[in-house]
């Protein structure tokens, strides 16, 4: 039997030597045709929630190696958010704000507007963004040491104009 | 009715709308669906009326937000409040970040709200500067505030504490040796001959006299006690500890210090000393005088030599 895949960091190559020419952008449309038609063949094989919760566990880990290798994780937590915001913007994954945030009680409320995953799709009638759930709750995992879930609760595909995610320790 | 009268009714309707305004009730669908003849005009009225119930509610949200009811809510499939609900949110986010930035977080920055984002991100620069001069005046005040602290508490000419600060000091290591019942020694010392000194030699070489024996004796004290200069050629030394007989062993090793160290002037430099030891019912006053008197005895008996009190 093969040996599962570990993921690391330096998987994701040397992108200035291997393209040279193209660069290191591609379209939103690209990705997005890659992540549905994942989740269109995955889904098949094994079930729309089986196929949610790999979304998800990816998008953690995803978004823990995301917060080691380009975020700075001693920062205090509004210097943290403010370099996180402009990270994805930068790197235009999406436009972070904060609705409300507690840090005795570690529970936060996000919006991300101009989605990578889901801004501009049509109305499926329910949330989309599952890797994005696990993106973030990975980030913040990362940066506190305790383990979070996020829960999209308004997403572009659900008819609202701002992905919205109520985050929360799972101890607290 | 037929699809072109129920159109006729329904454009009457809207152009009254648009002259008068939406009012109270909003957008009310003139006429019942069902009383258009053919199958095709009533699903048409059945879609518009819906587009009037849309309209009217995101009328109404967007009038709550307006309000500041920030917390409003309208349904997800209202086609014409989706970007209220960017905008909802863009609100939501501005209200965290003015309570941030009140709590001092001076991060924030608000992106693509165009004039807005560079009003907020001014404001936040201009806060940002204010804060750098503040605390540069607060540094600026803190070294002014050491510097006249030091100009308090220390003699200009040896660097060592003035009177002013030894007398406060001794009041605390008093309070000290009565409450824990403590030894406390004091030592009085004069220089011999510093008239003569400065006559034979000048004022400046009596200085540079006065600057030399404080350096001779403050590498002769330890950390805990206080060297001080009283007046003139008088010092005074505070030693936490020491009984009397200890306090006299300690003057007479300052006083061989001075004595065998080498003073720019062509004569030998030495200096009398009165001792003197802490009693249960002395003030600073007492205590200084009974060595000012052991120091007074010192000078009687022929100088250079160490007197205890009496």
């Amino acid at each position: 039997m093969q040996k599962p895949y570990d993921f690391t960091w330096a998987d994701l190559g040397n992108l200035t030597e291997g393209r040279p020419n193209l660069g290191n952008e591609t379209s939103v449309a690209i990705y997005r045709l890659m992540q549905f038609t994942f989740k269109d063949v995955l889904s098949k094989e094994l079930g729309r929630e089986r196929t949610r919760e790999i979304f998800v566990q990816a998008g953690h880990l995803s978004g823990r190696e995301f917060c080691r290798h380009v975020l700075n994780c001693t920062l205090p937590f509004a210097e943290f958010i403010a370099e996180l915001k402009a990270k994805l913007i930068a790197l235009k994954i999406g436009v972070l704000q904060v609705e409300e945030a507690s840090l005795p009680g570690l529970h936060f409320v996000l919006t991300v507007s101009e989605d990578l995953d889901c801004s501009g799709l049509p109305v499926f009638g329910e949330t989309v963004c599952d890797y994005d759930e696990g993106f973030i709750a990975g980030i913040f995992r990362e940066y506190t040491g305790q383990e979070f879930t996020a829960r999209e609760v308004d997403c572009w595909a659900t008819g609202d104009r701002t992905c919205r995610f109520q985050v929360k320790s799972i101890g607290g | 009715m037929n699809t072109g009268q129920a159109l006729e009714t329904i454009a009457n309707y809207l152009a009254q709308a648009m002259a008068r305004g939406l009012g109270r009730n909003g957008l009310v669908f003139p006429l019942e669906c069902s009383a258009v003849d053919d199958r095709a005009g009533q699903d048409f009225c059945k879609i518009l009326a819906q587009i009037f119930t849309q309209c009217n509610e995101a009328y109404s949200f967007a009038q709550a937000i307006a309000n500041g009811e920030l917390q409003a809510e309208v349904s997800r499939a209202n086609i014409f409040a989706m970007p209220l609900k960017a905008l909802q949110a863009s609100l939501r986010h501005l209200t965290w970040q003015a309570n941030q930035v009140a709590a001092g977080d001076l991060n924030q920055q608000v992106d693509f709200l165009g004039e807005f984002s560079l009003a907020f991100n001014h404001l936040i620069e201009v806060l940002r500067d204010k804060e750098t001069l503040q605390n540069k005046y607060q540094e600026s005040l803190q070294t002014i505030n050491a510097l006249l602290e030091k100009q308090a508490t220390t003699d200009p000419l040896t660097g060592i504490f003035n009177r002013l600060k030894f007398t406060k000091l001794l009041e605390v290591e008093i309070c000290r040796a009565q409450r824990y019942k403590s030894p406390l020694g004091i030592i009085m010392f004069d220089i011999d001959k510093f008239k003569q000194i400065n006559d034979s030699y000048g004022h400046q070489a009596g200085d540079s006299v006065l600057v030399d024996i404080a350096r001779v004796i403050k590498a002769n004290v330890r950390t805990t006690d206080v060297f001080a200069r009283w007046g003139g050629e008088e010092f005074m030394i505070i030693a936490p500890g020491c009984r009397l007989e200890q306090s006299r062993q300690f003057a007479d090793m300052l006083r061989l210090r001075v004595g065998q160290h080498p003073f720019s002037v062509l004569q030998p430099v030495t200096a009398s000393f009165g001792v003197a030891a802490f009693k249960p019912d002395d003030t600073e006053i007492s205590l200084t005088n009974r060595a000012d008197q052991a120091l007074y005895r010192a000078k009687a008996d022929g100088r250079n030599r160490v007197e205890v009190e009496e």
